[in-house]
């Protein structure tokens, strides 16, 4: 038995969950044992501020001590302490960083969009992997209304296509509106609505959103009215026509903020958000043409459970997919030629896992490989011209599912190097990792040079087998092919990979 | 809602003590449970005064504003609960002094007019054991204190005479000392202040006793503690209760008292004549429960009931094995509370047990409750009490409680700034091979195992997850380390009690509009809450079949046409205090039933800290639903409103007589039995292994 407490600070609540995993060989399981919140006005101070006030702080502070105490009982192995997306906004994150590791010995850990995304994937696996859910032969939206932020993310047939950010939350919403607890809750929704409106029709207009069957609606206001709108399943989960959702929204139109604590039984903080969280929901099923909604029990923090009680080796297959899924998607976006893309893929998986056999390196890093390769000429999008920096600049600014800052970063450099200059001393972005980090992007990118040469005339016509011989790294073409396009191609491409691997390749 | 469907809260808490009352004087029941009965409306009476008559005082002084949704007046409500009162006093003396008093008397059990005998036993007890305590107050003007008047307590008044001169006496009646003597242990009791008022001349010998009467006062109990005094509130509570001694006096009760007399106690505690009450028969009727110590009281009282065992705790199997078999409803006190406090002593002793965290409103003096709970700070376990000092009446009982207990080395919490918490629950964090486990005990009633043997209660003891993780929850949040949690299977007053058995007689109400059956029993202390005497109405009128089963005070006016036709109330009084809070809903068949710690009263709903829980096993759902269906069906302890405002004492009719409380004794006796029977058939076989 494994103890662990995970500590949150969040917009509007910091929050305590203490966690209990059983596992043996047999079974793999866990539970919330312990569960605290207390009120924060962090995400308050960052909308009107931009700052954490000091009182907001030593609250925090206070809170995070209050957690340690109560946790004491149980003994955990770890205390995990993360941050919500919001901190990541605030001017003085850093302060309180600072604070909290000096008055409680914790280090904060904060999420970023993805890695939440990672974390609320892995939440759901439950539920996105059950066949009555037919998850895998619908495409749905998974959105999550938090505080600040809603995280949105699509999945075409069970694989995760593309994730996204919208400016959108419960209490954003709810700082820009007149408040006044006798509002009535549909004179709120009219002022919301176009805000919300605004941001979705700039989200709707990059994304097909028609295709969407099903959307998977989290967040803590719209679990607290759940159990109003129906019955939990099984699986945890509150399954809700759209029509059965406008009508409850239209009903809980009639009430004031007050009004809906009183009849729902809501905190205030709560009944205050639950309005504009589920306008964006329904403004969202506005844009698509679903006709049920999931609500899931869990939370994306859930997923640090999942994480906890699950092997490294599923983990990384369950989000490999994930991965190339995500990343075809964002290729497809950009145009990419599909089959020199695929053949790119291929082949460099195919020399990358011959030349770590005959290194006897431990391949680490095939993921991103493969996502390289899958995007490397993304940047023709904009310009064949220095088309590497431009499929540098996209892939940075681009969401990638399932990849965490750290990698997308490393794909987006070896999508840099796959052509023209190799990594130099000049190059800052690339000198702002460490060495290993550049070793990584060096590794690939090179294998990622040679894989692109051998299909120069995106024909995909060179197949071949490797060999090494000495000092050399010999590509045997199968069949009566010419290759010279290849060779001369390789003549410019292949110095980083003799390089980096002390290898003169040859193609043969 | 109109003013006219409403019944103010005293007049119906007046009418309360009336059917109390009337329990005394029914001749079918043995002689010391009707003094039982006396002793019972005379506590009640003197809690009332203190708070709700030194309330209503309070609202008349403020401005006379009307604050009763029955649309009273408080001056109009307080003449005419003074004059309800009144009358109930003196049929009360009449019923004792003509009625119960001579037989008391016949049978050697109470004296209050002993005949001098030579030698007199009485007074070689007065010049031996009671003078010598008597410490006699001026009434002179000039010196009098009238904060030396403790109230509560019986004094007396003389009048002394010397030459010309005359002065007035005040003389406490020795608090340390019995009520009730026997004179060389034999034959009746007599009342310590029939001694000392027969022989209190003995003690001023240079003057003539010109007159003598005996008084008690109550004194303004509503006081209220300065809620923002966090950082020791325990001082704050003492202080309040310090004030107390010396607040306001607001009754005054006489005995054996002249005009002369009266008119000079009136003044000297400045006191309208409307709220003096002549006592006729013997002042502080509610110490009649020391009379029942007499060896010839037990003769005189219903035969003795113990309280069963369970049948799911009839063997010696540890509490944690047998908790996570099942979870058990333990129905109070036809079945006994011991198995709540062995499983606080058994955690106290369990190695395993890291935590227990409870709830205490009111326990009993030398609680076995706060022993284990001691024994448990002691060895070193995690020991969080939440001690409501604000609990009237036992504040200092539970001062002394958290003082051991912090002392022992528990954290004790003392309550909510501006709540009381009222709920009943008990967590216990056991680590177990399997993991952490909670076991859980939630009650409608107190921690108090002198009381659960005379209160109907239930007790659930379960130690399901989704139950006991929110149970946490509530303690986090009473413990300060969390906000109110969002309960799913719980429901915490004030934040979302109210409004989830408001919703739940929405279901009922929306039902009976769809032409469905539909049906609700209420049983509770009180409801007074005009909110939910409002839904009452409004299931009424829906076509929801409303069955109340008050106690006490009710607000509800039953059986009005086009407004509450379909609202049945009962009240029963029986040997066992009502007391369980119990909420059924058939809920299209699908019945749920809730227990809880809260009344529909606005300060349960509002300013309580309350706790409502489900029955989750169909069980127990079974059995509380005929527990409530049973009670409904009395016809000898019952009294039904009327939609005049009247109750009246129900008869068996041609079905038969049934008496709830007796039928429900015998069927847990029954259970009991048979389960001990069944059990017997099994034989344990002890033999050399092989």
């Amino acid at each position: 038995m494994r103890y662990v407490a995970v500590i949150e600070i969040g917009a509007t609540a910091v929050r305590l969950s203490v966690m209990e995993f059983k596992s043996s060989e047999s079974s793999r399981d866990w539970k919330i044992l312990d569960h605290a919140e207390s009120h924060s006005s962090m995400g308050q101070d960052i909308f009107e501020t931009g700052k954490i006030s000091r009182a907001t702080q030593e609250e925090i502070i206070h809170h995070i001590k209050s957690f340690l105490d109560l946790c004491k009982t149980y003994a955990p192995e770890d205390i995990l302490l993360l941050g919500s997306f919001a901190i990541g906004e605030a001017q003085n994150r850093e302060l309180l960083q600072d604070r909290i590791l000096m008055e409680t010995g914790l280090e904060i850990r904060i999420l970023g969009g993805m890695e939440t995304n990672q974390l609320r994937y892995l939440a759901l696996s439950k539920i996105l992997n059950s066949p009555e859910m037919s998850l895998k032969e619908n495409n749905s939206l998974i959105v999550d209304i938090g505080s600040s932020s809603t995280e949105v993310m699509y999945l075409e047939n069970g694989n995760m296509t593309w994730a996204d950010t919208l400016q959108l939350g419960v209490i954003r919403d709810r700082e820009n509106l007149a408040q006044s607890p006798d509002h009535l809750g549909e004179e709120l929704g009219q002022q919301i609505g176009l805000k919300i409106r605004r941001v979705l029709m700039q989200f709707a207009s990059e994304y097909n959103l028609k295709d969407v069957h099903q959307i998977i609606l989290m967040g803590r206001e719209i679990l607290s009215l759940a159990p109003f709108l129906g019955e939990k399943s099984p699986l945890g989960c509150y399954c809700i026509t759209s029509k059965d959702y406008l009508d409850f929204l239209k009903e809980l139109g009639k009430y004031n903020a007050l009004e809906l604590k009183k009849k729902y039984g809501l905190s205030y903080r709560r009944s205050a958000g639950v309005l504009p969280a589920m306008y964006i929901g329904a403004s969202l099923l506005d844009l698509t043409s679903t006709r049920q909604l999931i609500i899931p029990t869990s939370s994306a923090l859930d997923g640090i459970f999942v994480h906890y009680i699950s092997s490294p080796r599923k983990i990384k297959n369950l989000f490999k997919a994930q991965i190339i899924s995500s990343a075809w998607s964002l290729g497809r976006h950009y145009h990419i030629d599909e089959n020199h893309a695929s053949y790119v893929k291929e082949k460099a998986l195919q020399i990358y896992q011959y030349i770590c056999e005959k290194k006897k390196m431990e391949m680490g890093n095939p993921v991103l490989l493969e996502t390289a390769a899958i995007l490397h000429d993304m940047g023709g999008y904009i310009s064949s011209r220095a088309h590497h920096k431009h499929g540098q600049y996209l892939v940075d600014n681009s969401t990638l599912f399932g990849l965490n800052a750290r990698q997308k970063a490393i794909v987006a450099q070896v999508v840099r190097y796959h052509r023209k200059a190799k990594p130099t001393l000049s190059h800052r972005a690339y000198m702002d990792f460490p060495r290993e980090t550049r070793v990584i992007i060096q590794q690939l990118a090179a294998v990622i040079r040679v894989a692109d040469s051998l299909d120069r005339s995106h024909t995909q016509r060179i197949h071949f087998s490797l060999s090494t011989d000495g000092s050399r790294f010999i590509i045997h073409c199968q069949g009566n092919v010419d290759n010279n396009l290849e060779k001369s191609s390789l003549k410019m491409k292949a110095d980083l990979f003799e390089e980096i691997y002390g290898l003169k390749v040859i193609l043969n | 809602m109109e003013t006219h469907n409403f019944i103010n809260r005293e007049l119906s808490w007046i009418e309360f003590n009336r059917r109390v009352f009337s329990e005394a004087q029914r001749e079918d029941l043995p002689l010391m449970e009707r003094i039982k009965f006396l002793a019972i409306v005379h506590s009640n009476f003197d809690e009332f005064y203190m708070v709700r008559i030194a309330n209503l005082i309070h609202e008349v002084e403020w401005g006379n504003q009307i604050s009763c949704p029955s649309g009273k007046k408080p001056s109009e409500i307080l003449d005419a609960v003074l004059e309800k009162m009144s009358k109930i006093i003196k049929k009360q003396h009449r019923c004792f002094l003509e009625d119960l008093y001579p037989k008391l008397k016949e049978l050697e059990i109470l004296d209050i007019f002993p005949q001098k005998n030579n030698p007199n036993p009485c007074e070689i007890l007065y010049k031996e054991e009671i003078e010598p305590l008597l410490t006699p107050l001026s009434c002179d003007p000039k010196i009098f204190d009238r904060n030396l008047i403790k109230g509560q307590e019986i004094h007396l008044l003389l009048r002394l005479k010397s030459g010309q001169k005359t002065r007035d006496l005040v003389i406490p009646l020795p608090t340390n000392l019995p009520r009730f003597f026997r004179p060389q242990d034999q034959g009746a009791f007599l009342p310590l202040e029939t001694i000392l008022f027969n022989h209190i001349a003995l003690l001023f010998p240079q003057e003539e006793l010109q007159d003598k009467a005996l008084f008690r006062i109550l004194r303004d109990a509503d006081l209220t503690v300065d809620e923002q005094r966090d950082e020791n509130f325990l001082k704050a509570m003492e202080e309040v209760l310090e004030n107390r001694k010396d607040s306001r006096p607001m009754i005054l009760e006489y005995s054996q008292c002249s005009p002369e007399l009266l008119t000079q106690l009136q003044q000297l505690l400045n006191l309208p004549k409307q709220r003096c009450f002549e006592h006729s028969g013997i002042l502080q009727m509610k110490d009649f429960f020391h009379l029942l110590s007499h060896p010839l009281s037990l003769e005189l009282m219903l035969p003795e009931q113990k309280p069963q065992t369970s049948p799911y705790l009839l063997d010696n199997k540890p509490p944690w094995k047998k908790l996570l078999e099942r979870d058990i409803l333990l129905h109070h006190p036809y079945e006994s509370f011991i198995p709540v406090v062995q499983l606080i002593q058994a955690a106290a002793e369990d190695p395993r047990v890291m935590a227990i965290k409870m709830t205490l409103y009111r326990t009993s003096t030398d609680s076995p409750v706060i022993l284990a709970l001691l024994e448990a700070a002691k060895a070193g376990k995690q020991v969080t009490v939440l001690v409501e000092l604000k609990a009237r009446f036992d504040e200092n009982r539970n001062i002394r409680g958290a003082k051991k207990l912090t002392r022992a080395g528990a954290l004790v919490i003392f309550g909510v700034a501006g709540l009381k918490v009222h709920a009943k629950a008990l967590l216990i964090l056991r680590k177990e091979k399997e993991g952490f486990k909670r076991y859980l005990h939630m009650s409608t009633g107190n921690y108090n195992d002198i009381t659960a043997k005379i209160y109907t209660d239930f007790s659930l003891l379960t130690t399901r997850e989704d139950l006991t993780l929110e149970a946490a929850q509530f303690f986090n949040a009473l413990t300060g380390h969390s906000d109110p949690p969002e309960l799913h299977k719980l429901a915490m007053a004030p934040f979302s009690l109210k409004s989830q058995v408001i919703s739940l007689l929405e279901r009922e109400i929306s039902r009976a509009q769809e032409g469905e059956e539909a049906r609700f029993i209420g049983k509770f202390n009180s409801i007074t809450d005009p909110e939910m005497v409002e839904m009452m109405y409004k299931a009424s009128q829906a076509g929801v079949k409303v069955e109340l089963n008050i106690r006490g005070i009710c607000s509800v006016i039953p059986g009005v046409e086009g407004l509450s036709e379909n609202i049945r109330i009962i009240s029963v009084i029986g040997r066992y205090l009502e007391h369980s809070r119990c909420y059924y809903f058939l809920n299209g068949g699908q019945e749920e039933i809730y227990l809880s710690s809260a009344d529909w009263m606005p300060r349960n709903l509002e300013r309580r800290v309350e706790l409502l829980f489900p029955l989750l096993d169909p069980e127990h759902r079974e059995q509380v639903k005929h527990i409530l269906e049973y009670t409904m069906a009395d016809n000898c302890q019952a009294h039904q409103l009327k939609k005049s405002g009247r109750w009246i004492r129900l008869k068996p009719g041609k079905a038969g007589s049934f008496n709830s409380q007796e039928y429900l004794y015998e069927y847990y006796q029954n259970r009991s039995i048979e389960a001990r029977q069944e059990k017997q058939e099994t034989l344990k076989i002890r033999k050399t292994p092989l």
